[in-house]
């Protein structure tokens, strides 16, 4: 294969067609071809080489205005293109094929203003001093100057009253992502900076320092989130007058007769409420009680207690899982009666019951 | 400023910040996401919410909540920035969100914000909504999901749930354990140091229109090819259609935001 250039700036295989298949032009002066990239895949490797640890701005090279090509009859002058980007000169180029549904134009100037060199679209500030070999970054040239300039999807600008220049656009078109990238779509602005292979992973040196900043940055949101008692993930909690309320009816019709607090095991500190009937022990969700920061208990019914309201009794029984539950250090096969300060040892967890309703205290008194 | 179309794309430059964002209906019958922006030589605050509820509630949730949140900071021009004035404005979002509720109507919204003030980024998450950090390569989210399915990953981690549980829970994954407007004590997840950006970094806030269609690596590559923050919203919006086609997903509203320092 060998890759040349027409006048218009397209690359094709003159290997397998005479004269360019886009435009049909032929190709470009011999002399010409010496500073545009033969090898696109090298040049992109010296590109990416460069890539250091701060984010780089492609910029493709620019035209080099000390090489001086020589003009030949009947055609006009070509500048030397950026590769991959085949802006074609505004005089010469043939126009474009418009998109199918031929509702929006084809734009086929570059957004800045016009003087003999094509601004190419990603080097606003083209003039004629002496390009610096170098490749230097940019970063304002990667917006254009203004926005309003550009027919881009159709955009409508307005100002705002900040004086910055908003842009909206209508509806999107439906275009094959794939095409897009394969540059087979000019329809955008110039020419879609579009490079498939244009990509950090392709060095390897790049990619291990690209691992490396992510988890740095990684580590560095995890010290700055907020954090609530050491979790991983940081909360605030949002105050609700009306959810308190709710919270409060609910108590009156199913009031808490006792409590089981943990005092060794994972859920130290918690306290559970007991209510009248039965109340289940397990992991699992769907009991009453729910000890789930313990791995050791049961997920399905671990073990029963039971507030017998015309007795004012409480009583402890065993569930219908595996897992065994100890009653002041004995062994639980059966039905026991619970007295206060009793300690229940279910799994890792040790559980100390207080009660509340017992020959002082009944909600009969208080709830009529 | 605020979205209040279907399809939208929005791009404003100020002095030390450019902002592009862009809002897809999808295959849906309404546009419940929402976006809105104020911006500042100096600084943004920016938001992105995704609405929930039937009878468009949805739509009503996230609109109402990107207002009051635009609302709470277009009064005052030199707010102290800190996570709290940040915070502030959710629970006030929360609230606007709260009272819409009646008996026809529940509705809720996820909320990610952020304030990027001289290049200080504070940032707030409620719900499944997720904010990204790209720089140079890297695609980092900074958000953390506040869905079923983080709370089975913490189970699982700490040996509470076993890997068969794990799976038959997982199918209810994307269930929202907090959004705007729930009935209890909500959760927001933020930072309390701002995390300090650097020059052609670039903020990404989006719905689940998008992470749920594309890994993070799809969109990392997308933004790593296109040095023009527009053109690679456009290819984003583009790739998604095409996915979304191959496997016959059906489309949810997409909203990405993206601020890029200069």
């Amino acid at each position: 294969m060998n890759v040349k250039q027409c006048v218009n700036g397209h690359f094709f295989d003159v290997d397998s067609f005479a004269k360019c298949p886009h435009c049909d032009a032929p190709v470009a002066g011999a002399a010409m071809q010496n500073n545009v990239q033969n090898e696109p895949k090298a040049k992109k490797k010296f590109f990416f080489g460069k890539k250091s640890k701060e984010a780089e701005t492609v910029v493709p090279p620019v035209q080099n205005n000390n090489f001086v090509q020589p003009v030949q009859p009947n055609q006009p002058v070509q500048p030397n293109r950026g590769f991959g980007y085949g802006v074609p000169p505004v005089n010469a180029a043939p126009p474009r094929p418009m998109p199918a549904d031929g509702q929006r134009p084809v734009n086929m100037r570059p957004p800045y203003p016009m003087n003999n060199n094509p601004a190419h679209q990603y080097q606003p500030n083209i003039n004629n001093a002496p390009i610096p070999n170098e490749v230097k970054r940019d970063v304002k040239s990667s917006y254009p100057e203004k926005v309003d300039t550009i027919d881009f999807w159709s955009q409508k600008s307005a100002d705002t009253d900040d004086g910055n220049t908003v842009t909206t656009m209508g509806s999107f078109p439906d275009i094959d992502i794939e095409d897009l990238v394969k540059g087979e779509i000019k329809t955008l602005a110039g020419d879609m900076a579009v490079n498939t292979e244009m990509s950090y992973t392709q060095d390897e040196v790049t990619q291990e320092d690209i691992r490396e900043q992510t988890s740095e940055l990684q580590k560095e949101i995890k010290r700055i989130s907020a954090n609530d008692d050491g979790r991983t993930m940081s909360y605030f909690s949002i105050a609700h007058e009306n959810a308190e309320q709710k919270s409060k009816t609910s108590v009156i019709s199913d009031p808490v007769v006792g409590w089981l607090v943990a005092i060794a095991g994972k859920h130290t500190g918690d306290s559970f409420n007991i209510y009248a009937g039965q109340n289940s022990l397990g992991r699992g969700t769907d009991n009453r009680i729910v000890l789930d920061k313990d791995s050791t208990v049961s997920r399905g019914r671990h073990a029963v207690v039971i507030f017998e309201p015309k007795k004012k009794n409480f009583y402890l029984q065993p569930g219908d899982t595996n897992g065994l539950i100890y009653l002041n250090e004995e062994f639980v096969s059966d039905n026991r009666e619970l007295k206060k300060s009793d300690t229940i040892e279910i799994g890792e967890t040790k559980l100390l019951f207080v009660p509340l309703c017992d020959e002082n205290f009944s909600w009969e008194d208080f709830i009529k | 400023m605020q979205s209040l179309k279907d399809n939208d794309f929005i791009s404003e430059e100020s002095r030390d910040l450019y902002i592009s964002a862009i809002t897809v209906l999808g295959d849906r019958e309404d546009q419940q996401d929402c976006f809105g922006y104020i911006l500042k030589d100096n600084a943004i605050y920016l938001t992105v919410c995704d609405g929930m509820g039937g009878y468009s509630g949805g739509k009503l949730a996230s609109t109402v909540a990107v207002k009051a949140f635009l609302d709470y900071f277009s009064q005052d021009t030199e707010m102290v920035l800190g996570s709290d004035c940040l915070t502030q404005s959710t629970v006030f979002a929360n609230s606007a969100v709260y009272n819409l509720a009646n008996d026809a109507r529940r509705c809720g919204s996820t909320l990610v914000s952020v304030i990027i003030r001289d290049k200080a980024l504070y940032w707030n998450s409620v719900g499944d909504s997720r904010a990204y950090l790209f720089r140079g390569g890297s695609f980092v989210q900074f958000t953390k999901d506040q869905n079923y399915r983080v709370v089975l990953d913490e189970k699982k981690k700490a040996g509470l749930i076993d890997e068969i549980e794990y799976e038959n829970e997982a199918v209810r994954g994307d269930a929202l354990i907090c959004h705007l407007g729930m009935e209890s004590v909500g959760l927001i997840d933020y930072n309390e140091s701002p995390l300090m950006l650097l020059p052609d970094d670039i903020v990404i806030l989006m719905s689940d229109g998008l992470y749920k269609v594309l890994t993070d690596e799809e969109i990392s590559s997308v933004l790593s090819n296109f040095n023009d923050v527009n053109e690679a919203l456009y290819a984003l919006e583009l790739k998604v259609r095409k996915v979304s086609k191959e496997k016959n997903i059906r489309r949810d509203n997409m909203t990405v935001a993206t601020v890029k320092i200069k």
